[in-house]
């Protein structure tokens, strides 16, 4: 039975009636990402009436507390919105907090009560969502708590959601699925990646599916090889201490950007809806040929940032960076080059970086089409051609946006040929506010649909690409820093792409 | 001598712009075009208004804007101009620049006016026609414009008798490849939503199919606004013609001209209850159910909302032609 009175067309989807508990509810995430979303939903009145956000952590503090901090960390953290303090005085009614130790069983029995309290008070249906977000070092804990006090099921929906990273590589990634799976069926389990809720993301399936004239194109008869780029022109930024227990790979590669990749190369699904996108996501992930440890130096490199002077600023390495270890193996810079063993990509290599203080903030994806098999314009004039092939570049961000560059007759005599780039830019079509990937995701996760979300076997494959060059790299110390912050990255990188007769585009 | 006002001309024109405002900008500019936006206005409207209405949408509905300016008098002089509406992205180094063109004519030049209009549509891309002067609707000149364009919005909401707008987009015709629109319509979407998210909740869903009255005060200074007329009509197409509709005036602050909706079934009394200016108090059988803040009901806001839908909406044409019934007859 639906609501007659919807309109879709007009009105955004409506989520059911729930309550969101948020496990580590004084973290960064919660005060940075969660709380301004929910809000921001609100104030696009995206929220149900009957709607409740359950907030725990260990530090003791009573509702109005809680509340308190999240109107601080909201008008701190509030972008693109303003802060209305009526809305508030509506929105924070929504807000409870209750203080537990997520390894002692009675928080979960409190838990219960809380629930039940705001089952009845805020009409929320019985409809629960558990948010993991804490350190992954207490998700076991939370997840066998909830399994122990039995919330997993209810009269309503009860769904979880886990934040990266799962696990540590693939062993662990595996025995944190287990423990989910003792407690929770695997439609219940959404496992986020933000990045998936970017919009510039998913409009490479609207650009790959929505229009007829590229995906004939979409295949290694017509690309020569693919770039992905994740930049970030910042350094560590005070997380040192994290930092150094991840790295590139982990932080970026082996989740974000493998997710972008299944992306960019999946099959067409036949139809848009969760499990049979991610089924086509999890096929390309599933491709990805597998490399023997000891090739890792020739498909990947790694790289950490020393010090350099950037502007008129001394920028410190990453080794003198507050909480490093000043021996840290850690990769702020990773480059890889993956090949996809499926017929439509075969032998087409697609390379992967990520690293801190490149020169700029960029992430994109670059696909490089195959030049003309022949050219009627060869020898016209020495040099009139350009060599470099035609192009499309997928902006991610900033400047979100599609580009195609190709070869246009520069006016005046003679036949002399320049590249030119015809531009699609996001901002300039469509001016509206776009929404956070956390309010997608959030309202995704509310509705059920977990078509941006991972699944375990896209998790299993995407460790397992990356697993070789974990295990090379855990045996074979590099000797660090081996690029100044602000450069592109160690010299490896372009000579692994050199290998192969390419070089890494400048975004 | 008057320059001749042709396309050929307007175009050219254009293309010098262009031309000038990358010279101007060491990065260049980037145009931006979604949709040829033709604006008809009698010339009393505030032109610096127009403008502003523009302005502050167009880099969410980029568009070629071609405001015609119709003003009172017999004489034949047409007059053209090109400029551009341009902002810099933040975060960018390069500019984005739309189009407009205005036009001015007298009311014996206006056929002459839009016959320069054909002209200058960009290809193969909507138009919509945007004309909130009620006095140039009945205007064979207007009406001759209508088949160039793929949707035609009018604004009912400062007419006097603005009911009887309804009875003129229901009055075009119905054949025609074009869809119709009102703001006032995209003016009411935050009560509909308000209404809508009340039977969210499955119980109350159920409640949903055998409501009996609704009533839906309003307050405007000019008589019944064409909102209650729109607000019964969907009611009416979602509900069925069974369910009582009771309009009235009301006290109080209005938003889109109305003050307050109740709605009643044997099992529940829903209240949507307009406390200030944009807030609103939803209660189900005498419980708080939410407080929401409304969005501003501006022409600007409603515009933008309307030229999103690109797609036809069965739901207004659905209420229009029930509204429109109900205002000249009763419930039907």
């Amino acid at each position: 039975m639906a609501n007659p009175f919807q309109d879709p067309l007009r009105f955004e989807r409506r989520v059911p009636p729930c309550a969101i508990v948020i496990f580590g509810a004084n973290g960064d995430l919660t005060k940075r990402k969660l709380i301004p979303a929910l809000y921001r939903l609100a104030y696009e009145r995206r929220l149900p009436p009957g709607f409740a956000i359950i907030g725990n952590s260990r530090t003791g503090m009573s509702d109005d507390s809680f509340r308190d901090k999240m109107k601080e960390a909201l008008q701190e953290f509030l972008e693109d919105t303003p802060f209305d303090e009526r809305l508030w005085t509506d929105f924070c009614q929504n807000l409870f907090y209750f203080a537990g130790d997520l390894h002692d069983p009675d928080t979960y029995t409190q838990l219960a009560a809380r629930l039940e309290e705001v089952r009845v008070a805020r009409h929320t249906d019985d409809n629960v969502l558990f948010y993991l977000s804490t350190q992954p070092s207490h998700y076991e804990a939370a997840i066998h708590g909830i399994g122990y006090a039995k919330l997993q099921r209810g009269r309503g929906w009860r769904r979880i959601v886990v934040e990266k990273p799962f696990g540590h590589d693939l062993a662990t990634a595996r025995a944190l699925n287990a423990k989910l799976q003792d407690v929770f069926e695997e439609q219940q389990i959404y496992r986020i990646d933000h990045y998936l809720g970017k919009e510039t993301v998913q409009n490479v399936l609207a650009f790959r599916f929505g229009n007829g004239i590229f995906e004939p194109l979409w295949n290694r008869r017509y690309i020569s090889q693919i770039q992905i780029t994740a930049a970030e022109s910042i350094g560590v930024e005070g997380r040192g201490g994290y930092y150094q227990e991840a790295g590139a790979l982990r932080d970026m590669i082996q989740n974000h950007l493998l997710q972008v990749m299944s992306t960019i190369a999946m099959e067409p699904p036949a139809v848009f809806e969760p499990d049979v996108v991610r089924d086509e996501r999890a096929k390309v992930l599933r491709s990805i040929r597998i490399i023997k440890p000891e090739d890792a130096p020739m498909y990947s490199v790694a790289g950490q940032y020393g010090p350099a002077r950037i502007g008129n600023e001394d920028v410190p390495g990453f080794r003198q960076e507050q909480g490093v270890d000043p021996n840290a193996q850690t990769d702020t810079y990773s480059a890889v080059t993956f090949y996809i063993d499926n017929w439509r990509w075969a032998d087409v290599p697609i390379y992967i970086r990520s690293g801190k203080h490149l020169p700029k903030r960029v992430t994109d994806i670059a696909i490089f089409f195959n030049p003309a098999p022949h050219s009627p314009f060869q020898g016209l004039e020495a040099g009139v051609v350009p060599t470099s092939p035609n192009m499309l570049i997928l902006r991610i961000q900033p400047d979100e946006g599609i580009s195609l560059r190709f070869l246009s007759k520069h006016p005046g005599e003679g036949m002399r040929l320049r590249n030119v780039s015809m531009d699609f830019n996001y901002g300039a079509s469509f001016g509206a506010r776009s929404p956070s990937a956390y309010e997608t995701l959030l309202v995704d996760v509310m509705l059920g649909d977990a078509t941006l979300y991972t699944r375990q076997d896209m998790v299993d494959a995407s460790w397992a690409a990356v697993q070789p060059i974990l295990d090379y790299r855990e045996r074979h110390p590099v000797n660090f820093p081996n690029y100044p912050a602000g450069s592109w990255g160690p010299q490896e990188s372009d000579e692994m792409l050199a290998r192969n007769g390419h070089a890494w585009r400048i975004p | 001598m008057e320059a001749a006002v042709r396309p050929e001309r307007i175009l050219k024109d254009l293309r010098g712009l262009w031309v000038d405002l990358g010279k101007d900008e060491p990065a260049g500019v980037l145009r931006a075009c979604a949709m040829t936006l033709v604006v008809v206005v009698e010339e009393e409207r505030d032109a610096a208004a127009i403008g502003e209405t523009i302005a502050s949408f167009i880099h969410e509905h980029p568009s070629r804007a071609i405001v015609l300016r119709v003003r009172a008098g017999d004489e034949s002089a047409l007059s053209a101009r090109v400029f551009a509406q341009c902002w810099m992205p933040f975060g960018s180094r390069q500019q984005i620049c739309c189009e407009q063109v205005e036009i001015i004519s007298s009311v014996a030049s206006f056929a002459d006016a839009t016959s320069v209009l054909r002209g200058l549509v960009v290809p193969d891309l909507p138009v919509v026609v945007y004309c909130p002067s009620e006095a140039l609707w009945p205007t064979p000149e207007f009406l001759d414009l209508l088949p160039l364009c793929s949707k035609v919005i009018v604004d009912s909401h400062a007419m006097e008798r603005a009911p009887s707008a309804l009875s003129y987009l229901q009055s075009l015709s119905r054949t025609a490849g074009f869809r119709k629109a009102d703001l006032m319509w995209a003016r009411i979407t935050p009560w509909r939503e308000a209404i809508a998210q009340i039977f969210e909740d499955p119980a109350r869903m159920r409640c949903a199919f055998d409501l009996e009255e609704i009533q839906i005060l309003y307050r405007s200074d000019l008589g019944e606004p064409s909102s209650v007329y729109y607000l019964a009509g969907w009611f009416m197409s979602v509900l069925g013609a069974g369910v009582k509709i009771r309009i009235a005036p009301g006290v109080g602050p209005e938003y889109a001209g109305i003050a307050h909706v109740t709605i009643t079934g044997p099992k529940i009394k829903a209240t949507v209850d307009l406390t200030t200016s944009d807030t609103v108090d939803v209660s189900v059988n005498g419980e708080h159910l939410q407080m929401t803040v409304f969005p501003p009901a501006t022409e600007t806001d409603a515009l933008r909302q309307e030229l999103a839908i690109a797609n036809r909406d069965t739901r207004f044409e659905d209420a229009l032609g029930l509204g429109q019934l109900m205002y000249q007859g009763g419930q039907p």
